[in-house]
């Protein structure tokens, strides 16, 4: 449906974006995550063809794009996008709803109907005489996913849609995207620094930073198996531990990561030399005292240095020589009694850590 | 004092009475001042939104140009005017000197910088996300100034009233392209002109309280639609 290749943009000298090839496909939900200033808003608006590259070239459902001719609108047509700020029209909620049936000469009485479905779908029916300037944030973007829907784009892009929206505004645009995939078979590409968002309503998702795309993978990929430190960090893999590998077990690689710890990390193929273990911190189990519980995991003495709570879960930081954060449960900190300087075993699995290797 | 005080209440007179003259002055004022404000609005929002939309070598001189001729003086138009259309210029032909038709192009003339200025300042104060969205709604360039112009509306239609504002109360080009002839190009200021160096004050003052009366009530009206688009 999409596919670009070696993309760049550089307005003004500055690299905003550098050398970008990927591909999406019809009916894909694809995700661009990663840190504020990583590219991403710049490369969805390319995508959107409301900014010509500087480098690159760029297919639109098989057809390249060429910049500059008439056939631009006709390609923006087969899309629609939702800007991260909804704006509004000075009109009501169903002329602002309609604009796109306008612009593309669609009689009024057909308007009327496709603005009630669409207003249906983003639940805000019965708005229609609404002044736009009247509605909240979320009711705003809201609008703006129906102006987009109302013109059944083949493929529609959002940037970061609900950045700056309640949960319950939130939770409404998310379900709206899912429902679309599912019934539409629409091509989504959207734009989160928010990864649960990611991992809940994309297939795929490509990590930017610094203007490239770092890595791009399956949510769980991407979440078990970073590339980069980078990805890593991004990705929640808080613990990244420097090691060297000892020997291949089997499918397990013995990493020595101190003068008497060795840690047993599953890997899919061989890997040799200086490694980072990634290590979620919500892999980690935490016992009390040396008792540590299960023979087959990696064992890691400590002492509880820090404790703060996240959620609905409490965050324990240790100290195994290196700082070691662990995620566990609020009922778990409460049996085991935790409070700095306690000291405890911190278990992981295997397959619970992933290794980086290191440039 | 007295005499003031009497030209007042005469001037009242005048105008509850609806005196011919006063009234013919009046509507032809308005005719003349409407067409060249129509006519000026007409050139000024499309290369107002052409200007505004494009980027371009030398737009920042063009603007500082546009935001000069703000302040034009009326007399520089009606010079300009006349060697242009009186019988031994290039436009003598057409027999547009002394003509209402004269003077509603050179009001228009010297009311459109304003128009042409506000206009691209009205467009530019709009959202840049506004343009945005028009483009990845599939609008065309056209449809695009059109959707920007529309979002500036009331910004534009206070440059609109400005400029017939200043379309009617000017003497300049009233006076040297329409010669101020009774009962053909004789208007409202030029009439207040000639009736005071003539001494009949309430004529004058009567016409000065029309010609403050429309204002007003232009001002009244573009006030009253700028309210109501805020809500």
């Amino acid at each position: 449906m999409i596919r670009c290749e070696g993309l760049g943009w550089t307005p003004g000298g500055t690299t905003v974006l550098d050398d970008i090839t990927l591909e999406i496909a019809r009916g894909e939900a694809f995700g661009l995550i990663g840190p504020s200033g990583g590219g991403k808003s710049s490369l969805i608006r390319i995508l959107d063809l409301l900014v010509q590259p500087t480098r690159g070239r760029l297919w639109i459902g098989g057809d390249e794009v060429a910049w500059g001719s008439p056939e631009i609108v006709a390609l923006r047509r087969r899309m629609a996008m939702v800007f991260q700020r909804p704006v509004a029209f000075r009109m009501n909620v169903a002329e602002n709803v309609a604009y796109g049936l306008a612009l593309r000469g669609v009689p009024r009485a057909e308007r009327r109907a496709r603005v009630a479905d669409a207003l249906e779908l983003v639940g805000l029916d019965g708005f229609e005489d609404r002044r736009a300037s009247t509605l909240s944030g979320g009711e705003l973007q809201r609008v703006s996913i129906a102006r987009c829907l109302v013109t059944d784009p083949g493929v529609l892009f959002l940037d970061e849609p609900t950045a700056n929206l309640d949960p319950v505004s939130t939770s409404v645009i998310e379900e709206v995207v899912a429902g679309l995939r599912r019934d539409r078979g629409i091509t989504v590409v959207m734009t989160t620094h928010n990864l649960e968002q990611g991992q809940r309503l994309c297939d795929r998702l490509a990590v930017m930073a610094g203007g490239r795309l770092v890595q791009v993978g399956t949510p769980l990929e991407l979440f078990y198996r970073p590339m980069s430190i980078a990805v890593a960090q991004f990705v929640g893999a808080e613990n990244l531990v420097p090691g060297v590998v000892e020997q291949m077990d089997r499918g397990v690689a013995f990493v020595r990561i101190g003068p008497q710890a060795t840690l047993a990390v599953a890997v899919h193929a061989p890997v040799a030399g200086e490694v980072t273990v990634a290590i979620r911190p919500e892999e980690i189990v935490l016992a009390k005292g040396d008792a540590c519980r299960q023979a087959t995991a990696n064992h890691l003495h400590g002492r509880v240095t820090a404790i703060d709570s996240e959620g609905p879960l409490v965050r324990v930081v240790l100290d195994c020589g290196f700082p070691l954060v662990a995620l566990i449960r609020r009922l778990s900190y409460l049996q085991l009694g935790l409070e700095p300087g306690t000291v405890v075993c911190a278990e992981f699995d295997p397959n619970g850590a992933h290794l980086i290797a290191r440039a | 004092m007295s005499e003031i005080v009497e030209g007042f209440l005469q001037a009242i007179d005048l105008i509850v009475s609806l005196d011919p003259e006063v009234m013919e002055i009046t509507l032809r004022t308005l005719s003349i001042s409407l067409s060249s404000t129509l006519l000026a609005t007409a050139i000024a929002l499309p290369a107002g939104g052409l200007i505004a939309s494009r980027e371009f070598p030398g737009k920042r001189g063009l603007l500082y140009l546009i935001q000069t001729l703000y302040s034009l003086p009326t007399v520089i138009v009606g010079l300009l005017l006349f060697l242009l259309i009186s019988s031994s210029g290039p436009f003598g032909e057409l027999g547009l000197l002394f003509t209402s038709t004269g003077m509603i192009i050179g009001q228009s003339l010297l009311i459109l910088p304003i128009l042409v200025g506000l206009t691209i300042a009205a467009l530019s104060a709009v959202d840049p996300l506004i343009r945005d969205t028009l483009a990845s709604l599939g609008g065309t360039g056209r449809q695009q100034v059109f959707g920007l112009l529309r979002e500036a509306r009331y910004a534009i239609l206070a440059a609109v009233a400005l400029g017939f504002g200043r379309a009617i109360s000017e003497v300049g080009v009233a006076i040297m392209i329409g010669g101020n002839i009774r009962g053909y190009t004789r208007v409202l200021t030029t009439a207040i002109s000639l009736e005071t160096s003539m001494g009949n004050l309430s004529l004058s003052i009567a016409l000065g309280i029309i010609l403050l009366a429309i204002a007003l009530v232009v001002n009244a009206g573009v006030n009253l639609l700028q309210g109501g688009g805020r809500a």
